[in-house]
């Protein structure tokens, strides 16, 4: 039997672990990229006033992107224990990094003159967010979801570590029992879930952001 | 009306103020130049009046009212601003550019809509073409309209305008500067207008005021500055053409004699005495006939009586 039957059939075999797994893997990939852009958009916008605070809070955010995803999840093992919740926080920490630069880059280079021009209007400084700095920066952010979700969710595989769960346990198991039906099953689903998420969020990209390329209502 | 009474800013802690006790009264509905050289503070003056930046000292009275006082998003909701790049909203259509202060102020969508089709045809602009365009497909022109109506939408009594015309190349710049003159005089408000342009100061400005360092050197009419401007800056600065300026700013009809002259030119009514002296000039001609709109020859304008006029107002 040729390799990819037989992961077929070991999927079709093992089906309710299988969804088990696929279910886990996507709930910690949304909590993280949830959490990482509830943290980080407002993050960005909180350090916009001051170049200083900025630069203090990206340099943190860029020494955490150094240290490996394995590293963060081993740290996190003593702190939180095992399972969702300290798989979630590495996660996050994986999340932040691409969600808050490219917010923060994406927010600052909005044209100086259209501030001025909003502020000299009458705008407050939330409707000036909301309806200019936000707006145009969409595509950046956008951009950094993007990013944030791949990285997520091909982070998450390291989750089986310390008993996150997800499809990475297959791929744990499967390297363990030197059984490569079962580790196909872990990472090819893994490839396909990461590329699948990426054409849907270009999808949804080009679509939501065609009012702020050509124009439409955002108010 | 606008009045500045004793306005200073200091930037920094030390040094030379930007703007250095100045005290303007500017009467209601008229348009005042600010002109003077790069860095002398002309931009700055103009943003202490709505507040977008804070003087250091003085006080600032819009219709009688501190403005100082006030909070400053409700003020310049009050006051229309065009910058010189212009600054309409890329992600926006014209008609949501031009319909942004009204909805700030809570307009209703009817209202908002009929005042944005009204300034867009008072701006040259057809409504039915342009609402739902959005600003890069526009001229550069075209945009200046948009951010001049943009400015107008909540008819505030005070608008201004710094280099509105920058951004626009000199031969469309002098159609739109006697298109705006127009619709300004129209719309009757009290603007602010600062441009380093000179000719367009004296164009545009029922009053011009000049600024050097920090310092208002002169505010008068065009013709009171250049007939006696108050120092030697001055005098430099408006140039060593000053008698010829001010026969630009003369209208033709002034000097009319009536009735035609056989074989001399035409120059058409309302045209500047500089206008008339130049074709005079350049056709040799002693007279030139003045035309109306209709075509009638309405009197005619002699090479002496322009030589004469300028003589008794030196
Ligand atoms: N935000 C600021 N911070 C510090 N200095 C400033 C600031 N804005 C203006 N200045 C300084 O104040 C002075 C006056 O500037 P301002 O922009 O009012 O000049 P301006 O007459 O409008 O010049 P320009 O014709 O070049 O536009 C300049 O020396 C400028 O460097
Ligand atoms: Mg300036």
């Amino acid at each position: 039997m040729s390799l990819i039957a037989g992961t077929f059939s070991w999927v079709a075999a093992h089906w309710d672990l299988m969804r088990t797994a696929l279910i886990q893997h996507a709930e910690m990939s949304i909590w993280s990229l949830g959490l990482g852009l509830a943290i980080g958009i407002p993050l960005a916008i909180s350090v916009l006033g001051s170049e200083r605070l900025a630069a203090f809070v990206i340099n943190i955010i860029n020494m955490l992107r150094t240290i490996p995803s394995l590293a963060i999840l081993a740290a996190a093992l003593p702190l939180l224990g095992i399972g969702l919740v300290p798989s979630v926080v590495a996660l996050v920490v994986l999340a932040l990094p691409p969600i808050l630069l490219n917010t923060y880059i994406g927010l600052r280079e909005v044209d100086a003159d259209l501030v001025d021009a909003a502020a000299g209007m009458g705008m407050t400084r939330g409707q000036i967010l909301r309806k200019i700095q936000i707006p145009l920066a969409a595509p950046a952010i956008f951009a950094g979801m993007r990013t944030a979700a791949i990285q997520v969710i091909s982070g998450a595989t390291l989750a089986s570590f310390i008993g996150g769960g997800g499809l990475g346990d297959f791929i744990t198991s499967g390297i363990a029992v030197m059984d490569q039906q079962r580790l196909l099953a872990g990472a090819v689903p893994i490839a396909i879930l990461a590329m699948g998420v990426e054409i849907l969020l270009g999808f949804a990209e080009r679509r939501l952001l065609r009012n702020v390329r050509e124009g439409g209502d955002t108010r | 009306m606008i009045r500045l009474e004793g306005i200073t800013k200091r930037f920094g802690a030390v040094g030379k103020p930007s703007v250095d006790d100045v005290t303007i009264e500017m009467p209601e509905g008229t348009t005042t130049a600010l002109i003077g050289p790069s860095g002398c503070g002309k931009t700055t003056t103009m943003r202490m009046i709505n507040r977008m930046v804070e003087p250091s000292a003085g006080r600032i009275f819009i219709e009688g009212q501190d403005v100082t006082g006030l909070d400053p998003v409700t003020l310049r909701r009050r006051i229309g601003y065009v910058i010189q790049q212009i600054g309409l909203f890329p992600h926006m259509t014209v008609a949501e550019n031009i319909g942004t202060v009204p909805h700030l102020l809570g307009w209703s969508r009817a209202k908002i809509e009929k005042r944005i089709d009204e300034l867009l045809a008072l701006v040259g602009l057809e409504p039915e073409r342009f609402r739902s365009v959005m600003p890069h497909r526009l001229s550069g022109g075209q945009r200046q309209r948009v951010g001049v109506a943009r400015a107008l939408a909540a008819d505030p009594p005070v608008m201004l305008m710094d280099e509105p015309f920058g951004a626009i190349d000199p031969i469309a710049r002098e159609r739109l500067q006697d298109e705006f003159k127009e619709i300004l005089k129209r719309v009757r408000k009290t603007i602010v207008m600062v441009t380093h342009d000179l000719d367009e100061a004296m164009k545009m400005g029922d009053r011009v005021a000049i600024m050097r360092e920090g310092r208002l050197i002169q505010y008068a009419t065009p013709d009171e500055i250049l007939a006696a401007p108050a120092d030697a800056f001055v005098e430099a600065f408006v140039g060593p053409d000053r008698a010829l300026k001010r026969l630009s700013l003369r209208g033709v009809d002034a000097l009319m004699r009536p009735g035609s002259v056989a074989d001399a030119p035409t120059i058409a009514s309302g045209a500047s005495v500089r206008e008339a002296l130049a074709r005079l000039i350049g056709s040799g001609a002693r007279s030139v006939n003045v035309r109306g709109a209709d075509g009638a020859v309405l009197g005619h304008v002699t090479r002496d009586a322009i030589l004469d006029g300028a003589d008794a107002a030196a």
